[in-house]
């Protein structure tokens, strides 16, 4: 099955720029975008709603800037869905800016978390970036007819959604992240939360890194610094695309960045990094 | 600091026999005690030990019928004590299932509730379906991001941590992944408050009427653990003091060694003990069929 995806560009944030890359230019904002997937091919399916409000970012001390022409209702219908065509909402995890619209859908459209993700957002170990709001919100779902699928990746290894779209468990950013692996008819697309903030700094040019093929890891994370080493190089790792919820998605090849996309995948290539050749001097 | 034990009754609870004793007759239904124990004597205030269930409708969500008698129920307790909700200065939970999670909400932000944080993952996360209701679990997420409204304890990776002077908690091992015992230290020995690890002494401990070998007690039939933890988790309490306090059951006398001597006989905890030969038929079977009644020791 082929499948595609679409970029849904659900309004910016203004935060540390250290916040998104480990110890980078602290004390400095910089603005990134929130994106959501949208999955076509089958029934319609996205991964992720983004935040709540501008209003809530503040809680941890950043701004929500959502511009005219952002929010996933309004992307939606740039694709002429509407939330009640949503079959499934999957979740990379469930931070802030990740699970706040997930109450405007009907009770026909499932939830898709990973248990330890669920458990991970009421331990407290991450502060307000769970807000009660939308915890509750799942909270009733968990006790609503089919409103929520539960994995348990840690422990199955892996659980197929729909033929072509495959959740694997992340071990990286939070406890209970999961990446959503997606065939595409140019091979297969890892949408990885927010393993991956920032393309450049982490990977291409990897901020602060001496050794070869070091990635560096984000300056927010519940797990250890080697399970976010490790966390990245498995999203690199077998896949053609990497979609980070918070940068344009790149392509990648045997484990290297060679190009970027913009909102579509498979789409045009628009900035290509070649691969350098080995030297011998 | 010498630490007293009260027993409050907050209803009682008919189940189907199997849930509480693997592998004991279905289709029997038993009623058990609902209850929660008041601490007294620590300098910073009385300590509840659980809340119990919202109100019947709560536990018919979970197929059981529960009561509330006449003169039992967690605010007539306190009231009876010249107690208000607020206060009591921390509510220690030993897990958060629909009888002991219940009334978390009628007590202020400045009362502390204190849970093992894997059990409030575990509440939440929907291994136990509705066995934590959503208006417990919700009112939790609101303590959750309140000022010191909850304290969260992180037994598997501390091992046992006194809370206040004179009372401990530690993990059980047992019943839920995020359980835990509460041991207290009193003018008679340790008492362990054992969670639901045991639900009904005498048929799980005293004359556990399946059992071939020796010292080999019967685990519940709710059990989220394995049965090698569970039942590693029943012994642990028996060795854990002078006295185990379940909260389905009547407090027991233990002896050295982890040998149930007496039930208690009144509200006190310590206090007076009815030794174990006076409460129920005799446990030595010795290969005859046993028949011990179910529950009938308990209230």
């Amino acid at each position: 099955m082929s499948l595609e995806i679409k970029v849904l560009d659900l309004g910016d944030i203004e935060l540390d720029s250290s916040f998104l890359v480990l110890a980078r230019n602290p004390g400095q904002a910089v603005r990134a975008p929130v994106f959501g997937m949208l999955i076509l091919g089958a029934d319609p399916m996205i991964v992720d709603t983004g935040y709540r409000n501008p209003q809530i970012m503040q809680r941890l001390g950043m701004r929500g800037i959502p511009t005219p022409d952002q929010g996933l209702e309004k992307h939606l219908a740039k694709h002429g869905l509407k939330l009640g065509d949503v079959r499934y909402v999957l979740h990379t995890h469930l931070h802030i800016d990740h699970a706040g619209k997930d109450e405007l859908f009907p009770a026909n459209t499932t939830v898709v978390v990973n248990r330890r993700e669920l458990e991970y957002s009421v331990s407290g170990l991450m502060g307000e970036q769970y807000p009660p709001e939308d915890i509750k919100h799942l909270v009733d779902r968990l006790h609503a007819k089919n409103g929520l699928r539960l994995l348990d990746l840690e422990i199955s290894g892996g659980e197929e959604i729909i033929p072509g779209v495959v959740c694997q468990a992340a071990y990286a950013h939070t406890e209970g992240s999961m990446n959503v692996l997606v065939d595409t008819a140019e091979g297969r697309a890892c949408i990885c939360g927010d393993v991956i903030y920032d393309v450049n700094d982490q990977l291409v040019t990897p901020l602060w890194q001496v050794s070869e093929r070091e990635p560096a890891v984000t300056g927010n994370h519940g797990t250890t610094k080697r399970g976010e080493k490790g966390g990245i190089k498995r999203v690199l790792n077998g896949n053609k695309f990497i979609l980070p919820a918070h940068d344009r998605p790149a392509a990648v090849d045997h484990g290297e960045v060679i190009g970027r996309l913009h909102d579509s995948i498979p789409g045009p290539v628009i900035g290509a990094l070649p691969r350098r050749k080995w030297m011998p001097v | 600091m010498a630490l007293r034990i009260e027993i409050l009754k907050l209803g009682s609870v008919e189940a189907d026999s199997s849930p509480l004793i693997d592998y004991r007759k279905s289709g029997a239904s038993v009623v058990r005690p609902t209850l929660a124990y008041l601490i007294l004597g620590a300098a910073e205030g009385p300590i509840l030990v659980d809340t119990g269930f919202r109100d019947p409708q709560a536990m018919e969500s979970t197929g059981l019928r529960a009561e509330v008698g006449q003169g039992e129920g967690l605010e007539q307790e306190l009231a009876r004590r010249g107690l208000r909700p607020s206060d009591i200065r921390y509510i220690f939970h030993t897990h958060l299932h629909v009888s002991h999670a219940g009334k978390d909400d009628i007590f202020p932000a400045s009362t502390t509730v204190v849970i093992n944080r894997r059990e409030l993952e575990i509440g939440c996360g929907g291994l136990g379906g509705p066995s934590y209701p959503a208006r417990d679990m919700k009112h939790l997420l609101d303590r959750l991001h309140m000022p010191n409204a909850a304290w969260l304890l992180d037994l598997h990776y501390s091992g046992p941590v006194e809370l206040v002077p004179g009372i401990a908690a530690e993990l059980t091992g047992g019943h839920t992944e995020g359980s835990m015992n509460l041991l207290m230290e009193t003018d008679d020995g340790i008492a362990c408050i054992c969670s639901d690890v045991v639900y009904d002494i005498q048929a799980q401990i005293v004359a556990p009427s399946s059992q071939l070998n020796h010292r080999e007690p019967l685990i519940s039939g709710t059990s989220a653990v394995s049965r090698a933890r569970e039942i590693a988790a029943v012994k642990k309490a028996l060795q854990s003091g002078s006295w185990l306090l379940p909260m389905h059951d009547a407090p027991a006398r233990i002896a050295p060694g982890g040998v149930v001597t007496g039930r208690v006989a009144g509200i006190h905890v310590p206090g007076p003990v009815t030794p174990i030969e006076n409460v129920a038929v005799t446990q030595r079977a010795g290969g005859g069929v046993p028949s011990t009644s179910s529950g009938k020791d308990s209230d």
